[in-house]
């Protein structure tokens, strides 16, 4: 009895230094820290589920921002990729690093009153820019409005009809729209995200942090973020990718719509344009007066979302009009 | 534990050599290896997508535009439509078909087969006015009636372009009247839509048209009328606009 262990009073014991330990207080103490180390332990379990190709290889450590490598150094990263997916896929992609023409900026124009919300253009984007499936992330979300309003917080995300299009609603698909003045690029902490000169807002995967400020910052919930390691099947991949667009990402990094920048950077037609059915979707160069966008600035009543807070988009959305302006004869046809 | 003065002097026994403390340093460590080790179970299960055939999203026209005369293959030889038309004293202005019975004519108000095919050569189209187009110059027949969605199409404004927006990199290719609407059946039928975003986690969500906001078991939000997923509760002057 007298052998009471924690009866020793050179040294600190529960209860604090000087006093002599109670039962209560010893109790208490080792409550706290058993609680802790359970907590610290349950906080570590992921380093479990931690596979080989999570911990970055010391190129990819030292790798430098995007816009601060110069060719060699891109050149080593692409390789570097290539290698990564290969192991990942089985196959050999043919990635490149794209960079924007000159004399172009893209525009893209989406007429409402053809798109009857199928959703193909979603899962186009799926198939071509290589995203997670499992859990999976579309960039494109098309929203069931009511007739009446263009407020998409009044929009259905999740609209599942047997047939669409129902007659009370209009269809808006809402995805990134490359502002000019992007709150996304404002608020990264690492500038992981820029705009390039051709208008594409694009982000540097290997830079992301995944803190998702940028996400907060859309109005337009453009940007998705990849919660879990993304699960791509392998006879998905879509092999031709370039460094900014659909490479595969890791997990932990925000990604969103490019404009499908390895397709128009090479004068293509983005993935979710080559599938509408009812072509309702037109993209082209603003800056050449013929252009399909072009005509359709000038000459119908084009309209953006959430104008009000400036965030200058370059997206434009548009009804049919039973007489156009286009058709008055006094109307501007001169290219 | 009373508080007995510590006058009886123990030892100085160092912490090593208590047992106790060994083996409350062992339940420590066993519950720290029970906490990293074991599931903890509390994982969100992600449901997989619900998949998409690679035909749902096929880029490429609805339909083949037919050859310049159409033809067909007929008993085994390929006919143009004259070769039966030159002998078959077809009533023009018949709806009673014998022959291409397949073909639903539903066209707004047009009813007859002579609104768009000349009566006396079949291997063209013809206008009200009695102007002949051939089967390439389609698009120019439908301009007849949809004069200003046929001035969009010219601009681009209408329809579908698909190939290289940039003419300097390739050509571009402006998809014609007849290769996206049936010129019998033009109006596009509903389509089932694809799968939405996979993003509502707690179960069946009422989404669309079925409504009971009162059962826990399907509306776990017990989400009210108005909100923003459900709207067919709407009362009746506010649903028609």
């Amino acid at each position: 009895m007298n052998q009471n262990t924690e009866k020793n009073s050179s040294a600190c014991s529960s209860g604090g230094c000087g006093e002599p330990p109670t039962r209560r207080s010893f109790l208490r103490t080792s409550a706290v820290a058993a609680g802790g180390l359970a907590a610290a332990m349950a906080a570590l379990k992921p380093l479990m589920e931690l596979e080989s190709d999570d911990l970055p290889t010391v190129e990819k450590f030292l790798q430098k921002h995007y816009k601060e490598m110069d060719g060699d150094e891109m050149q080593s990263a692409l390789a570097r990729i290539s290698n990564e997916v290969e192991k990942r896929f089985d196959q050999r992609p043919d990635i490149r690093d794209i960079k924007p023409m000159d004399g172009v900026e893209f525009v893209y124009a989406l007429n409402l009153t053809r798109c009857i919300g199928c959703r193909k253009c979603v899962h186009a984007c799926v198939a071509e820019n290589n995203q997670s499936r499992s859990p999976e992330i579309q960039y494109i979300r098309v929203l069931e409005m009511p007739r009446g309003t263009t407020n998409i917080e009044k929009g259905n995300h999740h609209y599942d009809r047997p047939t669409v299009p129902s007659d009370d609603h209009f269809y808006m698909p809402v995805q990134c729209h490359q502002c000019a003045s992007p709150p996304c690029v404002k608020v990264c902490p690492v500038e992981a995200t820029w705009q390039e000169p051709d208008g594409i807002t694009v982000i540097d995967y290997d830079w992301c942090i995944g803190c998702r400020y940028c996400e907060a910052a859309c109005p337009y919930w453009a940007r998705r973020f990849n919660f879990t390691k993304p699960k791509l099947p392998k006879k998905d991949l879509n092999p031709k990718m370039s460094y900014l667009s659909n490479r595969p990402r890791p997990k932990g990094v925000v990604e969103k719509c490019t404009f499908c920048l390895h397709l128009t950077r090479e004068g293509k037609m983005p993935a979710c344009l080559e599938v509408c059915p009812t072509g309702a979707r037109k993209f082209g160069n603003v800056l050449d007066p013929n252009s399909e966008v072009s005509q359709i600035l000038k000459n119908n009543r084009v309209f953006v979302l959430k104008e009000e807070v400036g965030t200058l988009p370059r997206f434009f959305y548009y009804f049919d009009e039973r007489y156009p302006a286009s058709d008055d004869a006094k109307a501007d046809k001169s290219a | 534990m009373s508080q007995k003065e510590p006058a009886a002097k123990k030892p100085n026994t160092s912490s090593l050599d208590r047992p106790a403390l060994w083996g409350l340093t062992l339940i420590f460590f066993a519950l720290a290896a029970i906490f990293f080790f074991l599931p903890t179970g509390n994982s969100i299960p992600i449901p997989d997508p619900a998949s998409v055939s690679p035909k749902d999203i096929d880029p490429s026209p609805r339909f083949t535009p037919l050859s310049d005369p159409p033809k067909a293959m007929v008993n085994g030889f390929e006919r143009t439509c004259m070769d039966c038309h030159v002998s078959i004293d077809s009533q023009p202005h018949s709806t009673d078909l014998h022959q291409h019975a397949n073909i639903e004519l539903q066209h707004g108000i047009n009813t007859r087969c002579v609104t768009c095919h000349d009566s006396k050569n079949r291997n063209l189209l013809a206008t009200l006015d009695n102007k002949t187009f051939t089967y390439a110059q389609s698009s120019q027949l439908c301009s007849q009636c949809h004069g200003p969605v046929y001035r969009q199409w010219e601009r681009g404004i209408h329809g579908k372009t698909l190939g290289y927006w940039d003419a300097k990199l390739g050509k571009s290719e402006k998809l014609t009247c007849t290769q996206c609407h049936d010129p019998h059946h033009p109006r596009f039928d509903a389509i089932k839509p694809l799968p939405g975003p996979n993003t509502l986690r707690m179960g069946d969500q009422e989404t669309g048209d079925s409504q009971d906001h009162g059962d826990h078991k399907r509306n776990p939000l017990l989400l009210p009328p108005h909100s923003k997923t459900t709207d067919s509760h709407l009362p009746a002057h506010e649903s028609k606009h």
